[in-house]
């Protein structure tokens, strides 16, 4: 199973697809790309805290990501 | 309507005293009629007949038929016992609903700062996690080699051991703190660069 975490105000929302079936992949890739297009940074990541690779399109397989709103210098 | 265009109309000016040109600016506005449309006669309906009524008319007149048509202000009738009794209810309910209101939106924030801890507590190594219970930050070696302290609120470059940079990033819109936190790591692990680019530095003294 894949998990997507999207950060948000109400903290992360997480969607989760089955890689095997298509409509699955299909609504998360539509969320994925629904959000990149909007700034949002995609990040890899592993579970135990390595270090995780930002990713700029939806592969089915992966594990676990995180989706993190456009960052800003302060 | 008329204006005194004192530039244009100098010979008319000096021909008349100061009485009189302020007889004929009150004619003048007087023959305005309405306030807000400007025109004569009323043209919106907000005091028509008014414009005829004070045409020619001097400064004096025109004050008497503003008043004239002002209404005068009179006191609400007091209410009855059951009004009162029904205001009070209404009162009642609107406290009681923005309290409900209220705690909801505590109880929402308190649970996003649950699970926001929950996620950055998932994707921090053990020795990250139990910096930031001891020190308020955790510390993210970066590949060019680099120490970065990451707080709630800011990020310091470590050089031997002496914060040298401060860099202030955040996400575009509000999320709790502890998302941002991880965000901040995760874009430091997987993208140094880029930090750099769009993060504020300043140089600690």
């Amino acid at each position: 199973m894949g998990e997507m975490r999207v950060m948000g105000r109400p903290g992360d929302t997480k969607i989760i697809w089955d890689p095997h079936r298509d409509e699955e992949v299909r609504e998360a890739r539509a969320t994925f790309d629904n959000l990149r297009s909007k700034g949002y940074l995609a990040f890899k990541v592993d579970p135990k805290g390595d270090k995780g690779e930002q990713i700029t399109r939806f592969d089915p397989n992966v594990e676990k990501l995180i989706l993190a709103p456009p960052m800003r210098g302060g | 309507m008329a204006f005194v265009t004192f530039g244009t109309n100098n010979s008319s000016y000096a021909s008349t005293g100061t009485a009189e040109v302020w007889t004929w600016w009150n004619s003048g506005t007087a023959s305005m009629g309405c306030g807000s449309c400007l025109s004569e006669p009323c043209r919106c309906g907000t005091s028509a007949g008014l414009g005829g009524v004070v045409s020619g008319l001097g400064g004096a007149a025109v004050w008497s038929s503003w008043t004239v048509t002002t209404v005068p202000y009179s006191a609400p009738a007091p209410l009855t016992l059951a009004q009162q009794a029904e205001q009070a209810r209404l009162q009642q309910e609107t406290t009681e609903r923005a309290r409900r209101e209220y705690e909801e939106a505590i109880r929402c924030q308190e649970e996003a700062t649950a699970r926001a801890e929950a996620l950055l507590r998932d994707h921090l190594t053990v020795e990250q996690a139990e910096q930031l219970i001891r020190s308020r930050y955790f510390e993210v070696l970066t590949d060019s080699g680099r120490r970065y302290r990451v707080y709630r609120d800011r990020v310091h470059l470590v050089e031997r051991d002496r914060a040298t940079r401060s860099y202030c990033i955040h996400p575009n819109e509000y999320v709790p703190e502890a998302d941002a936190m991880l965000a901040k790591k995760l874009l430091l692990d997987a993208a140094e660069p880029e930090f750099l680019r769009i993060a504020n530095e300043t140089v600690i003294a």
